[in-house]
C-alpha cells in the first residue's frame, strides 16, 4: 500500500522517523511529499496518509 | 619486569557489531548485537599523529620540545572481511546509508543525516567488539565505540573464494580504543549462505541492456567520514561530518558482440543490473569510467569500470538499489 507523509510526520524527530525504522530511502522519499509503497509500523500510522482505492 | 606469557590468537577471537542508542557510549551487554561471518579484519591500536615544530636554526636535531601527538585528529581504522550474506549486506547498508531492509537504496539526496553528535541518541553509529582481543589478557576483550561506516565494498568472481561474495566494511572512530571483558547477551549471528557469482542468471547481467558473460563483479560504495573537534581529555570527537558519497565498481566479462555494444563514451547515463534471483544490484545511471581488454589464449575479456550516479529528474532517484531478498 501507498502511503504519504502528513505534516505531522516531518515534524518527528530521527529517532521516530522512517529512519529509525532502518529505511531512509523511504524517509526521504515521504519527506519530498512523494507517494511511497511501505509497510509503515504502528508508530507510524497516524503521520501517514494511506492511498485511497478507486471506488468501482 | 619479565615478559609477559599471554599472547593473542586469530582462531579465538569473535567479532560483533553493536547497535549504538548513544553517539559515544558503548552497545552494552544487553544491546542490540550481531555476530559478523569474518574472514580477516584488522584493528589499530592507541595512537596519534606525531607533528613536529619547525627546525631552530644552528641544530640540526630535534629536541623533544618540538613534537607533540596531536589527539585532536586521532582517528582508528577498522576493517571488516566479511562473508556476502543477506544479512550482513543488510546490516552494512543500515551502517553506511541508513537502509537496513531490503531493497537497501542509496538516493541522489542521501544521507537522510549529515552530522553526529556526541551523546545525542542515534542508531546508525556502532560498536565493534572483538571478543578474546585484547593486548592485556585480563581484560580479554578489545572494543571500538562510536564507530562510523566509511564504505562497503562487495565482490565475487569466478576462480576467487569459491565465488562466494564477500563484503569488506571500514569503519572510523574518534573514541579510545577500550581493552574490557564484554559479552553480548544475545548476537543474532549474520551467518548464512553468502550469494556466489554461479548463481547469476543466464542473461540479465549487464550494462544498457547487453546480455554479458560475467566472470567478476564488484560494487564500492565510499564516503568520507570526518571527526569535528573535542571533549574531554581522552580528546573524543565532538561528532562527525559524513558524506559526500562515491559509487564505482567493476565488471569484468567476456568480450564478444554484446560487451562491444556498451556505450562508454557517450556521457549518457545506462542501466547496470546484476542478479541471481534474490541477489539484485540496480544502478539506473552508471557511465563507463575505463574500459580495458584482458588478452588470454582464448577467452579474451573486457573489464568495465563504472561509476554510479543519479537521475537528476528528482533528488530521490536512487543511486543503486541492492535487493537481498
Amino acid at each position: 500500500m501507498k502511503y504519504k507523509a502528513k505534516e505531522s510526520y516531518k515534524k518527528l524527530p530521527m529517532t521516530e522517523n522512517y529512519c529509525h525504522y532502518k529505511s531512509a530511502s523511504t524517509h526521504l522519499r515521504l519527506m519530498a511529499g512523494l507517494w511511497v509503497e511501505c509497510d509503515p509500523p504502528k508508530e507510524l500510522l497516524e503521520h501517514l496518509e494511506p492511498e485511497k482505492k478507486a471506488s468501482k | 619486569m619479565a615478559i609477559a606469557a599471554d599472547f593473542i590468537t586469530k582462531n579465538n577471537v569473535n567479532v560483533y557489531i553493536g547497535t549504538e542508542v548513544t553517539l559515544g557510549i558503548g552497545c552494552l551487554t544487553a544491546g542490540v548485537w550481531h555476530t559478523a561471518p569474518v574472514t580477516d579484519y584488522s584493528i589499530q591500536d592507541i595512537k596519534a599523529p606525531l607533528e613536529l615544530a619547525p627546525q631552530r636554526a644552528n641544530t640540526s636535531t630535534q629536541p623533544e620540545s618540538g613534537a607533540i601527538h596531536n589527539r585532536t585528529q586521532q582517528l582508528w581504522e577498522i576493517s571488516l572481511t566479511m562473508r556476502g550474506t543477506a544479512a550482513v549486506i543488510d546490516r552494512m547498508c543500515l551502517a553506511l546509508f541508513g537502509d537496513g531492509t531490503s531493497p537497501n537504496a542509496l538516493l541522489g539526496n542521501m544521507p537522510a543525516q549529515k552530522t553526529y553528535v556526541n551523546g545525542v541518541t542515534n542508531d546508525i553509529p556502532v560498536t565493534i567488539l572483538f571478543e578474546n582481543a585484547a593486548a592485556t589478557a585480563a581484560s580479554i576483550d578489545q572494543h571500538y565505540i562510536g564507530c562510523m561506516c566509511t564504505g562497503m565494498e562487495l565482490a565475487y568472481a569466478w576462480g576467487t573464494d569459491g565465488g562466494e561474495m564477500s563484503c569488506v566494511a571500514t569503519f572510523v572512530t574518534g573514541y579510545l580504543p577500550v581493552e574490557i571483558a564484554l559479552v553480548p547477551a544475545t548476537p543474532t549471528d549474520m551467518n548464512g549462505t553468502p550469494f556466489n557469482i554461479k548463481n547469476l542468471t543466464a542473461t540479465g547481467q549487464g550494462f544498457g541492456g547487453a546480455d554479458l558473460l560475467v566472470y567478476g563483479y564488484s560494487l564500492s560504495i565510499q564516503r568520507a567520514v570526518q571527526r569535528g573537534g573535542w571533549i574531554d581529555t581522552t580528546y573524543a570527537p565532538s561528532g562527525y561530518s559524513v558524506g559526500p558519497y562515491e559509487v564505482t565498481g567493476n565488471l569484468t566479462c567476456k568480450r564478444d558482440t554484446g560487451s562491444d555494444t556498451v556505450a562508454t563514451n557517450t556521457s549518457t547515463g545506462i542501466a547496470l543490473a546484476i542478479t541471481d534471483g534474490t541477489l539484485v544490484i540496480a544502478a539506473p545511471d552508471v557511465m563507463i569510467e575505463n574500459l580495458t581488454t584482458e588478452i588470454g589464449d582464448v577467452d579474451w575479456k573486457h573489464v568495465f569500470a563504472y561509476r554510479a550516479f543519479f537521475d537528476d529528474a528528482a533528488m530521490t532517484n536512487p543511486i543503486v538499489t541492492i535487493t537481498t531478498a
